[in-house]
């Protein structure tokens, strides 16, 4: 075991009661700091591991590893673990409890932070950073789908977890929206958070990922740096993955540059760079 | 009709402190239970249907529509009573019964207007709260959060599942297929609560939960100048009641 590593999957197998194998024997290290993307086609089993890692699952066979300290199963561990791994769940309708947008957000502190003053600053933050100030008085059930997913968001957040896991962040948001999620991912990474989120953007992953795993049928794959992982057209076949366009573009022009950019603005300038040579 | 389909965000006493809000409704509630006046009971009900025009700033059509529920069933109720019957006269309308009629229904329209002006600008986290306050047993008070919670969850579920349904299966059915498929939706609305349930449990203990619902509310600060629009709309309804 690395040192760097926050969660160690050692040897984890899980199947559902009745009965699909949906991880098998799975060996990885998330390391600490990092943004992490995991990728898999549907049912490649990346809910199924993210659940794991929240304590909601058991393995059923295998152990996993938070700081090097294998999980434990018992009611004040698990509470520890939770408030340690934020988890976003990808449906939002299944995970608003509370009657109103500001008490959504109060519910999870609650049960961490005792001072209700301290709660309300706390939201009040939360809710100019996630633009739900207009909405905070409605209930979340009349929300749109974006904005519930906001909500969920902005909940889990507001908890501040060491581990932030998210099952497909972005599905169902507008462009600005999702660039507003990673841009705040961005930020709780920089203080230091480690982020997991789970995905089937592959442009996404490498735009934004520092390190990648690929899941197919229960089973890593490949993991490692995007450059590395996402250049075995392969490997991502058989995941029912593509290419990253960038990547495609750059391999089919033939360039070979040294540092192969991650975002569109570097490919314009790698591009314009040639084009005046 | 739900009141939620009508309720307005907005409204003006979104951000007030309860006490504000309780001046305008408690003092309106009692004046109205204890007086016997029907042309006071006229007032209130009108100033009250104002109020809910411009502090909960419903659209009139809305609440034309939120009243008209109540005014039927009471209208009806009290028309019955207009009439009595003997041996000799036949079916008649007597003087006494005539008053009773009138009061009763003044009565329960002016009643029914503070209960939906107390509805329309306090949310169920605010009437929960009221609940605290009274000291009802905590677990009615989940109760009756949940209850609400679920009304949505089921009635979003049975909507999707019957568009679903009508995409499929077209609009014209036989009577005996429609009852089959209301059958079909039922239990699979049922199913679909279930699921939801276990998910909300999930969810709750990934926030650590511990299954109670207890919730933080915003604070709202108050000064003697937010009181000063609910004290005048108190002394209308005194003064009214005592000219009237
Ligand atoms: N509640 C469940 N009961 C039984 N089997 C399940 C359950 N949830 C998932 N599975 C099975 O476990 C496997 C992995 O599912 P999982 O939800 O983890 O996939 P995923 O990678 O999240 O897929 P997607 O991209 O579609 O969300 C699938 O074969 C699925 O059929
Ligand atoms: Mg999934």
């Amino acid at each position: 075991m690395k040192e760097d590593t926050i969660v160690c999957f050692e040897n984890v197998s899980f199947s559902y009661p009745s009965g699909s194998l949906a991880i098998e024997s799975l060996n990885v290290n998330l390391p600490k700091g990092k943004k992490i993307a995991l990728l898999g086609g549907n049912g490649a089993g990346k809910s199924t591991l993210m659940l794991l890692l929240n304590g909601i699952l058991k393995p059923s066979k295998g152990q996993l590893l938070y700081n090097g300290e294998s999980y434990n199963y018992n009611a004040k561990a698990l509470r520890t673990l939770r408030s340690n791994v934020g988890l976003l769940f990808p449906e939002p309708d299944y995970q608003l409890i509370a009657p109103t947008v500001y008490e959504e957000i109060s519910f999870g502190l609650l049960n961490q932070v005792k001072e209700p003053e301290e709660i309300r600053k706390i939201i009040a933050k939360v809710l100019v950073d996630f633009s739900l100030v207009e909405l905070k008085d409605r209930p979340p059930h009349q929300l749109s789908t974006g904005q519930k997913k906001r909500l969920c968001l902005a909940a889990v957040l507001a908890m501040e977890p060491e581990l932030i896991v998210c099952d497909e962040p972005a599905a169902n948001l507008d462009p600005m929206y999702a660039d507003k999620i990673f841009n705040y991912l961005n930020t709780l990474n920089k203080k230091g958070k480690t982020i997991l989120i789970a995905t089937h953007d592959v442009n996404q992953a490498y735009e934004w990922a520092d390190f990648i795993v690929i899941l197919n049928e229960g089973k890593v794959l490949t993991s490692g740096g995007p450059e590395t992982v996402f250049n075995c057209e392969n490997t991502l076949k058989q995941a029912n993955l593509k290419q990253p366009t960038i990547i495609n573009i750059i391999n089919s022009l033939g360039l070979d540059s040294v540092n192969v950019p991650r975002n569109i603005d570097g490919l314009n300038a790698l591009l314009k760079g040639r084009l005046s040579k | 009709m739900l009141i939620e389909s009508v309720y307005n965000y907005k409204h003006r006493l979104v951000d007030a402190h309860f006490l504000v809000k309780i001046v305008y409704v408690l003092p309106a509630f009692v004046l109205v239970l204890i007086s016997e006046n029907t042309a006071f009971h006229g007032f209130a009900f009108c100033l009250i249907f104002i109020a809910c025009k411009y502090i909960a700033k419903v659209p009139i059509f809305h609440l034309l529509k939120l009243f008209s529920v109540p005014f039927l069933f009471i209208f009806i109720g009290c028309f019955t009573l207009l009439f009595s019957f003997d041996k000799i006269h036949g079916i008649g309308i007597l003087d006494d019964s005539y008053f009773l009629g009138i009061a009763i229904f003044t009565k329960s329209m002016a009643l029914i207007s503070v209960m939906y002006f107390f509805l329309l600008t306090h949310t169920i986290s605010e009437i929960s709260k009221y609940m605290y306050a009274c000291k009802v047993p905590s677990l009615f008070i989940e109760l009756f959060v949940l209850t609400y919670k679920f009304i949505y969850l089921l009635s979003d579920t049975a909507k999707s599942m019957q568009i679903a349904q009508k995409c499929r299966m077209g609009d014209q059915q036989g009577y005996l297929n429609t009852v089959r498929n209301y059958g079909l939706l039922f239990s699979m609305v049922f199913r679909h609560a279930m699921l939801q349930t276990e998910q909300l449990e999930i969810a709750m203990s990934a926030r650590l939960g511990s299954n109670n619902f207890v919730f933080v509310q915003e604070k709202h600060a108050y000064s003697f100048m937010n009181l000063l629009a609910p004290i005048l709309f108190v002394l209308l309804l005194i003064t009214a009641l005592l000219l009237l």
